[in-house]
């Protein structure tokens, strides 16, 4: 089988297996519903059929398994329970188990996958279940209501492997006889003597005649998993239906499923790391056009302009259109949290529901992808810290689950995420206890309320009481802030005592591009992103030597320290007289960024850093300005550590540990 | 699966298990050829059967199949709902095959 076959079946079987996930956890959530057992039921007949398809025939037998018992349910005759989602989630992870042994080239784990086909076979068990006599009442309504409508004759051929990856006939047959009346009829021409056969071999074909309405596409897709290698015929009869009751009925539902089958787009699948590529050649489009305006404004002949005006109107629509193929919703993502929610509430004896507002709010993949771990770790600390046992839970009169919520809505140029729990919500005494004896503020320091949140934003902060698997391994809030500060965004944290705490995500749509603003340094360009700028300001030579060395200015009465990026970046020359501080918010506080002159705002495509250059942590990626020249993108962050593990006797020491500089 | 032999006609009783699905394929050819090679008649006991997939029913129609052509005679007796559903979706003529019993058999055909 080609690899590339088996490599499309990995990356489908990922995705379905992430459906897998979501669904079954939404069962055990929610009522029963049958919307969602179809869907898992398709899942894991699609993973079958397609495994099957290329040749992993185990996967393909252990999933049959798992769609017997879904079948099943399906009909009826085994009822949803947590038995059932625990083992249909066991079910994937093993299936996902077997992928992953096949991918790395090891063995297969078989002997978890036999215990658990037991499990499944004791289950269904309890109902062991034959298919339905065509004679049965249910059958019988199928057909009438089917009956009229288009004939059609269908000759099926099947492979001789067939039985052996997973197809199944007798489940073929009954998916056609939902499509209307079938007389089928099982031609035995090829069946060797019993002593020849080989007994796992398909011998058997068939023709069937199906009447209803229905078309060649929906009589395809029943065969769908199984045409690879089979001789499928689908001829229509050619004859005039009756109009009843009946018909017109079965014709109007029949257009409801086309309608939904055209509405279904054809979807490409492309390696992330294309689009990259994509991405960046787009990202140098853009900057060798501005380089070309420029010019043709330099050159400044009319016949230019309006070529260039045009390509410029056709960059813009080209950057636009491929940052919109790497956009995803949200939703997307938040399928394995579902399962951790799960996983962990069960571990702590807590009973939480996820519940989501907001999924098809789009991000960037690569912003979505360096979302999960600080999501996790949020979520790790609801269940942990946040939500109570179930009995605590009904003493203070909540209901006995808790609910975690996130919500995801576009705020401007940015999503804001919000996860908020309904637990204990933050102790504001605990906090400060654990804050004196970390020595992270004064004894007798009065603090506002968001103060003392902030104060679990400081590394090596943790209040657990006791360490759990969880959390309180003193991994705490710090690192999620600075995650989320990597993804160019922002984080802060409310909550009221008892009712819960909120945790509230800034993102940028996107990290291909960002809006700048244009600094000069000495000779060079440098560009500071413009969500973190907030105001700049003049800094006179005479203003800065009365400092006395200090590096603090006074803006309407409040103080603030900032980093001389000359002294950082050890540029060379003098400083100009009149020099401009860029203002900047660096974890609730502000920082100024000392600099020769403000030059605009410039939105650019961010190209990385190539390998050369990676170890300078304080640019986060340059960009080609108009004129030719490479400008830096800073990492704010990044150079307030850097000042500040310089200088730490010196006032930008004071930026990282003292909440009493916090602005209000 | 089981085999009865009984002195008298009409021969080999065949009991068929609670499942017949295609892992068991392979043991349930060796006991029909055995049993249709044999000297006696056979008659396939089906009223046990909850389960019966393609595979299995294939192979059982092999056998009726070939016996047939051989002249050898093959009566089922008390086909479970399982195995009639099994054949009739597959569009398996099961009642042409074989002389069929009724599902009720008659006392002589049930002793041990």
């Amino acid at each position: 089988m080609q690899p590339d076959l088996i490599e499309t079946f990995l990356q489908e079987a990922d995705d379905l297996l992430a459906e897998v996930e979501e669904t079954a956890l939404r069962m055990n959530a929610a009522q029963p519903d049958a919307e969602l057992v179809h869907r898992l039921f398709r899942a894991f007949h699609t993973i079958k059929g397609s495994g099957g398809m290329v040749g992993l025939t185990q996967v393909a037998s252990f999933t049959h398994h798992v769609e017997t018992l879904l079948d099943a349910v399906r009909e009826g005759d085994i009822p949803v329970t947590k038995q059932l989602v625990e083992i249909v989630l066991a079910a994937k992870d093993q299936i996902r188990a077997m992928l992953e042994a096949r991918q790395n080239g090891q063995d297969l784990p078989e002997a978890a996958g036999a215990k658990l086909i037991l499990r499944i076979q004791e289950l269904s068990g309890s109902a062991a279940r034959i298919l339905p006599a065509p004679n049965n009442a249910r059958m019988a309504v199928g057909t009438t209501e089917r009956g009229g409508g288009q004939s059609w004759n269908i000759s099926f051929k099947p492979p001789p492997n067939l039985l052996t990856t997973g197809g199944n006939p007798l489940l073929l047959f009954r998916d056609l006889r939902k499509l209307g009346a079938c007389e089928i009829t099982g031609h035995t021409d090829r069946l060797p003597s019993l002593e020849r056969m080989e007994p796992q071999t398909c011998y058997l074909w068939w023709t069937i005649t199906l009447r209803g309405n229905t078309d060649e596409n929906a009589i395809r897709d029943v065969f769908l998993f199984v045409e690879d290698g089979s001789e499928l015929e689908i001829e229509p009869v050619e004859e005039q239906a009756a109009a009843t009751p009946e018909t017109v009925a079965a014709a109007e539902s029949q257009t409801e499923q086309n309608t939904s089958r055209k509405g279904k787009e054809s979807m490409v699948r492309v390696p992330s790391s294309r689009l990259d590529r994509l991405v960046g050649l787009v990202g140098e489009l853009v900057m060798n056009h501005s380089r070309l305006a420029q010019a043709a404004a330099h050159v400044g002949a009319p016949e230019l302009a309006a070529p260039v005006e045009e390509i410029d109107r056709l960059v813009s629509e080209l950057r636009d259109s491929v940052l919109g193929i790497r956009m995803m919703p949200i939703g997307s993502a938040l399928g394995r949290f579902r399962r951790l929610i799960h996983d962990l509430s069960a571990e702590l004896g807590k009973e939480v529901d996820l519940v989501t507002e907001g999924e098809e709010t789009e991000l960037d993949k690569s912003v979505l992808d360096q979302l999960g771990d600080p999501l996790v770790h949020i979520f790790r600390n609801s269940i942990d810290h946040g939500i109570e046992p179930p009995a605590e839970r009904l003493e203070r009169g909540k209901p006995r689950r808790g609910v975690i919520r996130l919500v995801a809505v576009h705020a401007g140029s940015d999503v804001a995420v919000s996860i908020e729990d309904d637990g204990r919500g933050l102790n504001r005494d605990a906090i400060l206890a654990k804050a004196l004896e970390k020595q992270l503020i004064a004894p007798g320091a009065v603090l506002s309320d968001r103060d003392v949140f902030n104060l679990i934003l400081l590394p090596g902060f943790s209040t657990a009481r006791q360490i759990t698997s969880v959390s309180g391994r003193g991994v705490g809030m710090d690192v999620v802030r600075r995650q989320i500060e990597a993804l160019r965004g922002h984080l802060s944290m409310t909550g009221q005592p008892g009712k819960g705490t909120k945790v509230i995500l800034k993102l940028p749509l996107t990290l291909a591009i960002i809006d700048g603003l244009v600094v000069q340094l000495d000779r060079d360009r440098l560009i500071v992103p413009m969500t973190a700028v907030t105001e700049t300001v003049e800094l006179l030579r005479e203003t800065r030597s009365r400092g006395n060395g200090r590096n603090v200015i006074v803006v309407r009465g409040e103080m603030i320290p900032y980093i001389d990026l000359r002294d950082e970046f050890s540029s060379e020359g003098d400083q100009p007289d009149i020099s401009k501080i860029v203002i900047v918010n660096h974890q609730e506080q502000r920082v100024g960024l000392l600099v020769d002159r403000v030059l605009g705002t410039h939105q650019t495509v961010i190209q990385p850093l190539g390998k050369f250059l990676k170890k300078i942590d304080v640019a986060s990626g340059s960009t080609v300005m108009g004129d030719g020249r490479v400008a830096l993108i800073l990492d704010v962050a990044a150079v307030v550590r850097l000042a500040h593990g310089r200088a730490r006797s010196g006032s930008a020491a004071a930026m990282e540990h003292s909440p009493e500089l916090v602005s209000q | 699966m089981t085999t009865e032999h009984t002195d008298e006609s009409p021969g080999s009783i065949l009991t068929f298990g609670q499942s017949l699905s295609i892992s068991g394929t392979g043991a349930l050819q060796s006991f029909l050829v055995e049993a249709i090679d044999g000297p006696h008649d056979v008659v396939m006991d089906l009223s046990e059967v909850e389960q019966c997939d393609t595979a299995s029913a294939q192979l059982i129609f092999a056998a009726l199949q070939t016996a047939a052509k051989r002249g050898k005679r093959i009566r089922l007796a008390a086909i479970s709902p399982a195995v009639t559903s099994t054949f009739a979706f597959l569009g398996l003529p099961l009642d042409q095959m074989a002389e069929r019993r009724t599902p009720n058999p008659e006392p002589e055909h049930n002793a041990a």
